[in-house]
């Protein structure tokens, strides 16, 4: 597993200096915090949400929202990243309750849950097959699962993000890693074949 | 590449396990890349609400300097104290070159007869009943 890369204090610190000269009205402060924050903003949306062009506009509003909140940003109030990634999980949500009049965690199975997911699974690769997977954990399950094993992200910081506990965060990412494992080994029945060697 | 039904039933967790970190392994090198349009937005948008920002602080700047000064009330009377002076200065009255003269002229010569006659004042004139 990656180390948690966005929550490192030097990390952290340059992301913050970064806001603080953007607000001051330096351009290459904002060219600098955006080549950091939105490429990780579209990985989690995208995989949150399934959609590339979704994800684009969950990662556009997130960036706007933190341009606009730089000139009031308090220092040590919160990590730029965390806070990001707080407001992009909070639009994500909003889009996927639009999308879905009953919540994920009503789906009674989560190979079903979205439609034409055993084919996607069936007929995408590896990590094709994980992202069509992803897709059919409830929704706070994905997110942590995300945040933790795409994003790297630690535990603590996960609980920022979500605002709930450690430990709940150590049951979403236990659960969502179960349901996965136990999708994809369903994959590795239908080919008929071991893809861990 | 093995055959799922030769292999004992207690490799199945540790396949299982394996066979995820490595989709997650592999799922981290296929993230999506940010379009040049997508960035063009993003920084676009920066643009946009840092001119936004210089904006609201100029306008904040004015409130603040206003409900200094006291608000509505003391802003009333500054416009027309500028006014007067304004007025005062387009019009100057004779009394001011008369006491101009006063202020500047040598010791000792000092003449300040008339300066305060109700007539001497222009742009101010006050009417006098005939008789």
């Amino acid at each position: 597993m990656r180390p948690a890369r966005a929550f490192g204090t030097e990390s952290a610190e340059a992301e913050t200096q970064l806001l603080r000269r953007y607000a001051a009205g330096d351009r290459t402060a904002a060219r600098a915090l955006a080549d950091r924050l939105v490429p990780r903003l579209l990985q989690f949306a995208a995989r949150m949400l399934g959609d590339a062009a979704e994800a684009e506009d969950v990662t556009q509003e997130t960036m706007l929202r933190l341009w606009r909140q730089a000139p009031q940003w308090q220092p040590g109030a919160a990590q730029v990243s965390t806070w990001a990634f707080r407001v992009a999980a909070n639009l994500c949500t909003d889009r996927l309750r639009r999308r879905r009049p009953l919540p994920l965690e009503a789906a009674p199975d989560p190979v079903d849950g979205a439609p034409g997911a055993e084919a996607r699974l069936i007929a995408a690769d590896r990590a094709g097959a994980l992202a069509a997977a992803l897709l059919t954990l409830p929704e706070r399950q994905r997110q942590a699962v995300v945040l933790r094993h795409l994003e790297g992200l630690s535990n603590p910081a996960i609980a920022e993000v979500m605002g709930v506990g450690v430990e709940a965060v150590e049951s979403l990412t236990a659960r969502g890693r179960r349901a996965l494992a136990g999708i994809l080994a369903g994959r590795r029945e239908e080919f008929g074949h071991d893809e861990s060697q | 590449m093995t055959n799922r039904n030769e292999r004992p039933a207690g490799a199945d967790a540790g396949d299982a396990a394996a066979a995820l970190e490595a989709a997650f392994a592999a799922l981290r090198t296929e993230a999506p890349r940010p379009s040049a349009a997508l960035m063009g937005r993003v920084l676009a948008d920066a643009e946009a609400a840092a001119r936004d920002g210089r904006r609201a602080g100029l306008a904040g700047l004015f409130a603040a300097v206003y409900r200094g000064l006291g608000g509505a009330p003391a802003a009333a009377g500054l416009a027309a104290a500028t006014l007067a002076g304004v007025w005062i200065g387009a019009s100057p009255p004779p009394v001011l070159d008369r006491l101009a003269g006063a202020v500047w002229a040598a010791p000792g010569e000092i003449d300040v007869g008339g300066l305060f006659e109700p007539t001497a004042i222009a742009g101010f004139e006050i009417e006098e009943a005939d008789g």
